[in-house]
């Protein structure tokens, strides 16, 4: 039996690699096909968090993807592939599942523009969830976002959740904003300035709500 | 005609790498690459070249950003012109250092004359632009200065002479 075997190996070596190169070649293409599949199921889980959020949300708002980013020192901000034909204006809050994203400062018909919340003209009423202290979140250089206009004996720790305040005119309120990262004391002067980590990851925002807020 | 549409192909191709660059590394390394291209059209075509990059790079790039419009128009017409008053006392042709320190020189001008443009409309951390615009941009536009000049020249003996 055992030189038999070994004969026909010899045999069909020709055939055998034919069948080696196919399976090769169609393992290489479900390999492919898996990548796709999971970046599908990866989309997937977003947009249902994303849908979920929505659904949480008592105002109306509109599904956007980015598409684009600028590329500057001086500005944090991103295009997104909903315009004024889907309702879209200046000034509309943009939100997604884990906070605030940012606001819309330029529409055209298919598109609009944003600016993050890291944006140094970006600002909005803010609250510490824990005090109830009000301030205001704006934007800086860095990008990062500083905390003003809190009272000088205000209780605020590292650590500390800042959400949306209900003084803002276009933000839905006690949306999560960020968290204090950092308290830094002027040397010269009784202020304190406290940086603020937003809770969105801006370098990896691919899906948007922009809040309808009338 | 060809040389104003390899020009402009030159602009595209400078701002393309820039989305490249934020791409790839994002605030970490970002280089003014349309200021590189101001500066080395002005050093070996000419004024005229350099101000074109200047205009249609400027527009580009205020297209793009959020900001207001003509920031980086205004600052790479001003570098444009610069370039060929500030080369009499420090280009030394032929000499690497002089073209590195002169691409420093206008990476300074650029970042001073768009934070006094800032200024005007509101308030801009003086220290903060140091930290966060002057320094970072410096230190991307400087080393990648060399390599580019050096595939612009390539660019400019096949294309241009």
């Amino acid at each position: 039996m055992f030189p038999i075997r070994e004969f026909k190996k010899i045999l069909y070596y020709h055939r055998t690699f034919e069948e080696y190169k196919r399976l090769k070649n169609d393992v290489n293409f479900l390999k492919a096909r898996m990548v796709g599949l999971e970046e599908v199921v990866r989309e997937n889980t977003q947009l249902e968090k994303l849908l979920e959020f929505k659904r949480k949300l008592i105002y109306s708002s509109v599904a956007a993807n980015v598409v684009g980013r600028d590329p500057s020192f001086w500005n944090s901000s991103m295009i997104i592939d909903k315009g004024a034909k889907d309702g879209i204006k200046e000034g509309l809050s943009v939100v997604n599942s884990l906070g605030v994203v940012g606001k819309v400062v330029e529409v055209a018909e298919d598109s609009s523009k944003v600016i993050l919340l890291t944006d140094p003209q970006f600002s909005v009423a803010a609250l510490l969830q824990r005090t109830r202290e009000t301030g205001l979140i704006s934007g800086t250089l860095q990008g990062i976002c500083r905390l003003r206009f809190v009272d000088e004996n205000a209780n605020i720790v590292v650590g500390d959740k800042v959400i949306t305040s209900s003084l803002s005119s276009n933000f839905p309120e006690h949306l999560i904003i960020g968290e204090v990262v950092e308290i830094i004391e002027e040397p010269n002067s009784s202020s304190v300035q406290f940086l603020v980590q937003p809770s969105v990851s801006l370098s990896q925002i691919e899906k948007v709500l922009v809040v309808i807020k009338e | 005609m060809h040389k104003i549409v390899l020009n402009l192909l030159l602009i595209f191709l400078a701002h393309a790498m820039e989305f490249f660059f934020y791409n790839l590394f994002g605030r970490s390394f970002m280089p003014n690459m349309i200021l590189l291209l101001v500066i080395y059209l002005n050093l070996f075509l000419g004024i005229r070249y350099s101000l074109m990059a200047a205009i249609v790079g400027g527009v580009l790039k205020d297209s793009f950003s959020a900001s207001f419009f003509g920031v980086n128009l205004f600052s790479f017409i001003v570098c444009a012109y610069l370039v060929t008053i500030v080369k009499k006392y420090i280009y030394v042709k032929g000499s690497n250092l002089s073209r590195i320190f002169l691409v420093c020189v206008f990476c300074v001008f650029n970042v001073v004359i768009q934070y006094f443009l800032f200024l005007i409309f509101h308030k801009t951390s003086f220290v903060e632009t140091l930290k966060y615009v002057l320094w970072p941009q410096l230190i991307a536009t400087l080393i990648l200065a060399p390599p580019t000049f050096y595939y612009l020249r390539q660019c400019a003996l096949k294309y241009f002479v």
